[in-house]
């Protein structure tokens, strides 16, 4: 059982919660200006980091809110939670 | 116009005509059925917003997460950094109702919507009240954590819940389910206090 | 194979030749080579489908001087972590041509290798919970009756009788309304597959050499020159990726970015029981899967933990999920122990198709993304990334699976779930 820690409503666990994937995925401002490689780079390409990630959360049977959380994949430690408006923050310790 | 006598609780099916209430092992379940509830947002940093709803509602809405307050016949709890869920009586509807429509309509952006018919909230109250919604509850509800005032929305049983602390001196826990998982959650309360931890000596 | 196995062969006979030597005299049943400098061919990862990659280069494609490179120990990741099923089920043409080859191969895999993989075609029955379900169960099994698969629409009562334990009441979670049986599938004995792709190959002159991780990729503008490992550096001019659960990390060392989640998948069994079910039973409704191995005990597994993953383990709200999916099936089961619980690495690909073929880089293939499925896929993943390494081209079979089909679109998505890799 994890522990996440929503940013709002505090420490929690993880039944409450969905994972939304990396974070700081930027969609383009003109998607008709680009390749189709570059479309497909933002829609389907990822880091898939092993170890320290930014990623999407919801805190779904909780307060509803999207935020984001820095987590490690192999030892699933948490790092911050942040806001979703927030800049990506420096990797966990 | 409604009538009393044509209204069904999400729990009637239970109990056929009465308010669903069964005793058990010190913990006491009661459904409250007929209250009026409202979804209500707006940003908490809108001053204007704010002004005006305390202006209309007689009381701020709570600024700190997990919390809510009672201000007359009204409860009003955080339900997330921009909405609260107003709770109050049947008979106290159209004033509450008035007060929340010309909070609406106001030019602010501020939405209020009547969830009245969509939950339902089931009162647990006993000295192990608290132990019997830890058994599906991680957060933890003992009193000196779970103080009266607090509100948490969790899971239990799979189902959404807000959990509101009424009362720390004989614990009184306010359960707001949503209707369609209303039976499964009173069947599995029921089901949950006959474990024998429970069972008095 | 035959003349391979000349000396080693398994058979009646070997077997009472060593039995007058006390089993004492048995050859090891592969060698562990000291890397050389250089190959034709190396492989990276000794699981199923890289073993099988290089039996079928050496088999079929007269390469000779290959290597696989294995980090742990053959056959120590998924293929050593899944829970067995072969099926070819599918309903798109591209995924319906390609697994049914790789059951065909399946079929013949024994006799080919000269080992018991204990293929068992027990049958494979997907149960349907609704009218709905059974109609688009009838569509799919006739798209695999098209495509030369068998299959077959069992009502409510059919599967009662097929499958006695099943809850198949009215008042259940999930009523049963009928099934989609494939009878040629079922399930096969994992580590034996591996076993036996790893001894046809080093019988074949491949050098599998374990405990040997990858470590970079050396190139000559777009061209893969050499592969750095923790045992040195060894020259090659192709280089096979099988590495599903960390082909990202190591696509990355080549500079490539995959439309590829790694996320835990977790498996369960309970202590042996007594024969009570003899086919592979896989709901859609809660997502769960469910057999009874050779020795008793029954396996299933169900859905990802559905967060990023590297860590082989998972977590125990899944666990809860999976028993309750389960019991809500078998309710017999529900005093039943479990014994064991354990995770494995999977590829999630963004459309819940894998990927066999080209890369952008010279001379770096690729095969990955098998989600939850790569097991029955072993023996034709092989069987085509060998043809795509030896000439350099996808077969027809695997030319669905290519990398590019994300930029042109042309995707295999067979649940119709976009985007999301977790929802495969």
């Amino acid at each position: 059982m994890l522990l996440i820690r929503c940013p709002w409503c505090g420490l929690r666990e993880q039944a409450e919660f969905s994972c939304g994937g990396e974070a700081h995925i930027v969609r383009p401002l003109k998607p008709d200006e680009l390749t189709d490689e570059q479309w497909a780079d933002y829609l389907f390409m990822r880091d898939n980091t092993k170890g320290w990630q930014t990623e999407q959360w919801v805190h779904s049977g909780g307060c509803r809110r999207w935020f984001n959380a820095q987590r490690d994949t192999v030892t699933y430690k948490f790092g911050i939670s942040y806001k979703h408006t927030d800049p990506k923050p420096e990797d966990g310790d | 116009m409604f009538e009393m006598a044509a209204m069904r609780s999400p729990l009637n099916s239970l109990h056929g005509e009465d308010v669903p209430h069964v005793e058990f092992n010190g913990i006491t379940l009661t459904e409250l059925p007929f209250l009026r509830h409202y979804n209500v947002r707006f940003q908490p940093d809108d001053q204007q917003a704010s002004s005006r709803f305390r202006q209309l509602l007689g009381f701020d809405a709570p600024q700190g997460p997990n919390i809510f307050v009672v201000h007359e016949d009204n409860l009003c709890a955080w339900l997330g950094p921009d909405e609260w869920l107003i709770v109050t009586p049947f008979h106290a509807k159209d004033s509450l109702d008035y007060a929340l429509n010309e909070f609406a309509y106001g030019d602010d952006f501020v939405t209020r919507v009547d969830i009245s018919a969509a939950q339902t909230i089931i009162r647990a109250t006993g000295p192990k009240a608290a132990d019997l919604l830890g058994r599906g509850v991680s957060y933890d509800l003992h009193p000196r954590n779970f103080q009266a005032g607090s509100c948490i929305q969790t899971v239990l049983a799979r189902a959404s819940v807000t959990l509101f602390a009424q009362s720390a001196a004989a614990v009184t826990i306010d359960i707001v389910v949503r209707r369609s998982f209303a039976e499964h959650l009173w069947n599995w309360l029921v089901d949950a206090g006959q474990e024998s931890e429970f069972h008095s000596l | 194979m035959l003349k391979v196995f000349s000396k080693n062969q398994y058979s009646g006979l070997s077997l009472a030749r060593n039995a007058l030597s006390r089993h004492r005299k048995w050859p090891r049943v592969w060698r562990d080579p000291e890397p050389k400098n250089s190959y034709d061919v190396v492989i990276i990862g000794a699981g199923g489908h890289g073993l099988a990659t290089a039996y079928y280069l050496a088999e079929l494609h007269g390469v000779k001087n290959i290597a696989v490179l294995e980090k742990g120990w053959l056959g120590g990741g998924n293929t050593g972590r899944n829970t067995t099923i072969v099926r070819s089920n599918y309903l798109l043409d591209g995924n319906a041509k390609f697994y049914e080859h790789s059951l065909k191969l399946w079929e013949s895999l024994s006799q080919q290798l000269n080992y018991n993989v204990m293929f068992s075609q027990r049958g494979v029955l997907n149960l349907a919970h609704s009218d709905p379900e059974m109609e688009s169960f009838s569509i799919r099994g006739n798209a695999m009756r098209f495509n030369g698969i068998d299959a077959e629409l069992l009502l409510a009562d059919q599967v009662r009788r097929s499958v006695p334990y099943l809850d198949c009441s009215q008042n259940t979670r999930y009523p049963i309304f009928g099934g989609l049986l494939q009878k040629r599938g079922g399930t096969a004995r994992h580590d034996a597959v591996a076993w036996g792709f790893a001894r046809c190959a080093d019988a074949h002159g491949v050098d599998i050499i374990q405990n040997c991780e990858v470590t970079g990729f050396k190139m000559t503008g777009n061209k893969v020159t050499a592969v750095e490992t923790s045992r040195g550096e060894i020259q090659t001019g192709k280089v096979g990726l099988a590495v599903a659960g960390n082909s990202g990390r190591l696509a990355a060392m080549a500079g490539l970015k995959l439309p590829i989640e790694s996320h835990v998948l977790q498996a369960v069994v309970t202590e042996p029981l007594k024969p009570i079910l003899d086919t592979v039973v896989t709901s859609g409704a809660s997502h769960v899967y469910i057999s009874q191995t050779d020795k008793g005990e029954v396996l299933f597994g169900g859905d990802l933990d559905f967060y990023n993953s590297y860590a082989q383990r998972g977590n125990l709200p899944r666990v809860e999920y999976v028993v309750q999916s389960v019991l809500t099936l078998f309710p017999c089961l529900s005093r039943v122990r479990m014994m064991r619980t354990w995770g494995g690495v999977m590829d999630m690909s963004m459309d819940g198709s894998p990927i066999i073929g080209k890369t952008p880089i010279d001379g770096l293939y690729l095969n990955s993304g098998w989600c939850y499925g790569g097991f029955k896929a072993t023996p034709g993943s092989g069987w085509c990334f060998a043809h795509t390494i030896a000439h350099d081209q996808p077969h027809m079979l695997n030319e669905p699976f290519s990398l590019e089909r994300f930029s042109s679109g042309a995707l295999l998505d067979e649940k119709g779930s976009g985007a999301f890799p977790n929802a495969h």
